[in-house]
């Protein structure tokens, strides 16, 4: 690959892409996320290489592994461009017949393709399957379409052209502006402001500025930034470089979980052919703007997604998240300005610079714009990866989208923002997605994880998981969430072995709130809020379980707390 | 968390070359920073943090071994003991929970006859559990891989021109019923 000089390089270099590209050819793409890997999606890919080539119609079919499609549920998924035919649970068997029937017939295989399992209607397009018609999908439009592994490929879908459109016609305080006006607003889960943030940073004083994507995804539940890096890793460097032009930074980090294998080998091959094509480095496209980018490797601990501990984790410290004031984005990295997004975030802005903050800021709610990625799991038919608009409500994603609790079970609870977030019960489904209305309901908006569970599950239980976890990955510095965490989960313990009484009901709101008041940073600040919210509306199974525990015997007396009777961890 | 760092009387001794290959990589003067790759690099090619090798980094770094010790202690992937061929790392995250995966870990301890944490006496597995791995769609998850080289086990080592393979081998929708299965399959595979 030559480097590019200029902007206008790489606009020729996109024109020319496109023009070789060949319209009318028949392509087949095979999903390459994780869901579908572990179906066996890479066999399928292998299967339909070699039997193009037995076939000799190299160049007549084009064979693609792009990322995630979302309908993890279905995996592994093939979709048959021009026509749109989308086959689920695709088997090996299934290859020869798709080539021979589909590709060169033009017929479609019944066994392969969507069947609706509330109406048993068979759907043949990919754009009619009802899991897709009600997203909206634009941090995800490429993914799933496009090789993440070929920068060629993003450039002729028009990636990089809010690079050169910034370049060329944009200040840096323009861009800022921009995106103050669009009304994005964090995809970590806190919804801070995020041109609020970069005006920060960009007004700090100093020279060396530093860019951290945030692809740290501990949520238990969530992988939406694991589906964007492994999908479209170019759209997020796109995304940091026009952060970095508008704040002035000359180096950026992708802090990447270490159990993202994929992700972070397709970000490191993304980087690096960004580099080679003069899209990162010195002299961008021939302009001021330099910037490199490097990635960092997490190492196991939850707690590094918070952004000061994130910061001391890069720094090659123990990953302990410290008191704000100052904010990162006055004093961050190596004591430097440093804006730290969220990969969903920064995925956001090329799409804001494309179409505009007039565009991006009609989508959305009053307060919260945009479209935002949620994973479905749990007790749930469709599991997999969707996008929708902000304002979307809860019954509209759980049963039009999600279709609805498995095995025909009933709905109790949609888990929201993992470990940090709350149980919302079925009285609060029509409650429009939003950061301020989920966190009325007792729950926060997270990442984005969404985990059904259905009336089967004990809340008590569900709640002492989520307790257990903040525990373990409590980093041990401040007290309320190292020994408070501890003393929740000793109490739920007592509850679940029937030994609780009714005044561990009110310790355990008290501790809660106590707990979400003093400790340090979100982790511990959000750690209660599983076991609030399912005290509030699930009293009733805590309730139970202390009940059912004086049947035949009295109750054990509350004892008094006093230094013996505590164990200490 | 109970780490101890100790000089393990049974592991042979290590072949430090590679890891001063790494180190010299670096060239220039060591900062911080540099800690958390050198002990992944470190991880990766022992399958575990030996004792030796830390003090050899620490030497070769000048980044003292307490520091070291602190950070090895703090994050989850970092292990002081040697670890099986093959790790078995059981998804227990929320989806993965509430789609039972207390059951398989229950059953690869039975199967296994270690506990969560533990490695087999052959050294053959470790099973450990692991916070959430971003397949939850296809909960509950298990996840093996081995402890050196991670790509080798996905099918022999990459082919040229072929995309990017995933490390660790992901079994999803895994049952009490169907991890036997799984785990004869690496049982009955013989080493290279």
């Amino acid at each position: 690959m030559n480097k590019l000089r200029s902007t206008k390089e790489l606009h020729a270099l996109r024109e020319s892409l496109k023009k070789d590209q060949k319209n009318d050819r028949i392509s087949l793409i095979v999903c390459g996320g994780t869901g579908c890997e572990t179906f066996g999606g890479h066999d399928i890919y292998d299967a339909f290489v070699e039997t193009i080539k037995n076939k000799g119609m190299e160049d007549a079919v084009d064979i693609k592994k792009a990322g995630c499609q979302g309908f993890c549920e279905r995996g592994p998924l093939v979709v048959i461009k021009p026509a749109d035919i989308f086959y689920q649970k695709v088997k090996k068997s299934d290859v020869q017949k798709i080539i021979d029937e589909t590709v060169i017939k033009g017929k479609v295989l019944e066994n392969a393709i969507y069947t609706d399992p509330q109406t048993r209607k068979k759907i043949v397009k990919r754009t009619e399957i009802p899991f897709y018609t009600k997203q909206l999908q634009n941090v995800l439009r490429y993914n799933g379409f496009i090789e993440p592994t070929s920068i060629h490929d993003y450039i002729t879908v028009g990636g990089y052209s809010s690079l050169e459109k910034m370049l060329d016609k944009m200040s840096s305080s323009e861009v800022v502006e921009e995106i103050k006006l669009s009304g994005l607003r964090g995809r970590g889960g806190a919804g801070f402001p995020t041109g609020k943030k970069w005006e920060i940073v960009r007004n700090a004083p100093g020279d060396i500025k530093y860019l951290i994507c945030n692809g740290d995804e501990g949520d238990p539940g969530a992988f939406m930034d694991r589906a964007i890096l492994e999908g479209n890793p170019h759209q997020v460097i796109e995304g940091m470089l026009i952060g970095a032009y508008a704040m002035g930074c000359r180096k950026g980090y992708v802090y990447i979980r270490a159990e993202y294998p994929m992700a972070v080998k397709y970000v490191q091959k993304a980087i690096d052919q960004a580099n080679e094509l003069g899209i990162l480095g010195q002299n961008i496209l021939g302009k001021d703007l330099h910037f490199e980018i490097e990635i960092k490797k997490g190492a196991g601990a939850f707690v590094c997604g918070e952004e000061t501990a994130l910061i001391a984790s890069i720094e090659g410290l123990r990953g302990m998240p410290r008191a704000k004031p100052p904010y990162p984005a006055v004093s961050g990295l190596w004591k430097k300005p440093t804006c730290i997004n969220n990969v969903e975030t920064l995925a956001n802005i090329p799409i804001i610079i494309e179409k505009g903050a007039s565009w991006f800021n009609k989508i959305g709610t009053e307060n919260s714009k945009g479209t935002k990625v949620f994973a479905l799991a749990g007790n749930i038919n469709n599991t997999g990866l969707i996008e929708v608009p902000m304002g979307t409500t809860l019954r509209e994603i759980i049963f039009d989208i999600g279709g609805g609790v498995t095995k025909g079970r009933k709905f109790k609870a949609v888990q929201t923002g993992g470990p940090s977030g709350g149980c919302i019960p079925e009285d609060f489904l029509d409650t429009p997605i939003d950061y301020e209305s989920l966190q009325k309901v007792g729950s926060i908006m997270g990442s984005g994880g969404l985990v059904v569970v259905d009336d089967k599950t004990s809340m008590v239980e569900f709640a002492r998981y989520f307790i257990s976890f903040s525990q373990n990955e409590s980093c041990g510095k401040c007290v309320p969430c190292r020994i408070g965490t501890k003393r929740m989960l000793d109490i739920l313990d007592k509850i679940l072995g029937g030994k609780g009484t009714e005044s561990d009901l009110s310790v355990l709101w008290e501790l809660g709130k106590t707990i979400h008041e003093t400790s340090l940073c979100g982790l511990g600040q959000s750690a209660p809020n599983p076991v609030l919210s399912t005290l509030k509306y699930f009293r009733n199974e805590y309730e139970s379980l202390i009940n059912k525990s004086s049947d035949g015997k009295t109750p054990e007396k509350d004892k008094e707390i006093t230094p013996e009777n505590v164990s200490t961890k | 968390m109970n780490k101890k760092m100790q000089k393990n009387q049974e592991s042979p001794d290590i072949e430090l070359q590679k890891l001063e290959d790494y180190i010299d990589k670096f060239h220039t003067k060591f900062d911080n920073s540099d800690i958390i790759p050198i002990l992944q690099f470190v991880q990766d090619i022992y399958g575990y943090l030996p004792c030796d090798a830390l003090e050899f980094v620490s030497k070769k770094t000048h980044i003292p071994l307490s520091r070291i010790y602190g950070i090895s202690t703090f994050y989850a992937h970092f292990s002081f003991v040697p670890r099986g061929k093959y790790t078995i790392k059981v998804c227990i995250g929320t989806a993965c929970h509430v789609r039972g995966a207390e059951k398989v870990n229950a059953k690869l301890e039975e199967l296994l006859n270690i506990k969560n944490g533990e490695t087999t006496a052959d050294y053959k597995f470790t099973l450990e559990s692991v916070g959430c791995v971003g397949t939850c769609a296809l909960g509950p998850i298990v996840v093996v891989g081995t402890s050196k080289k991670s790509e080798a086990c996905c099918g022999g080592p990459l082919k040229s021109g072929r995309n990017v393979s995933l490390g660790d081998k992901f079994h999803g929708q895994v049952t009490p019923e169907n991890i036997e299965e799984i785990i004869n399959k690496y049982q009955g595979e013989t080493d290279e």
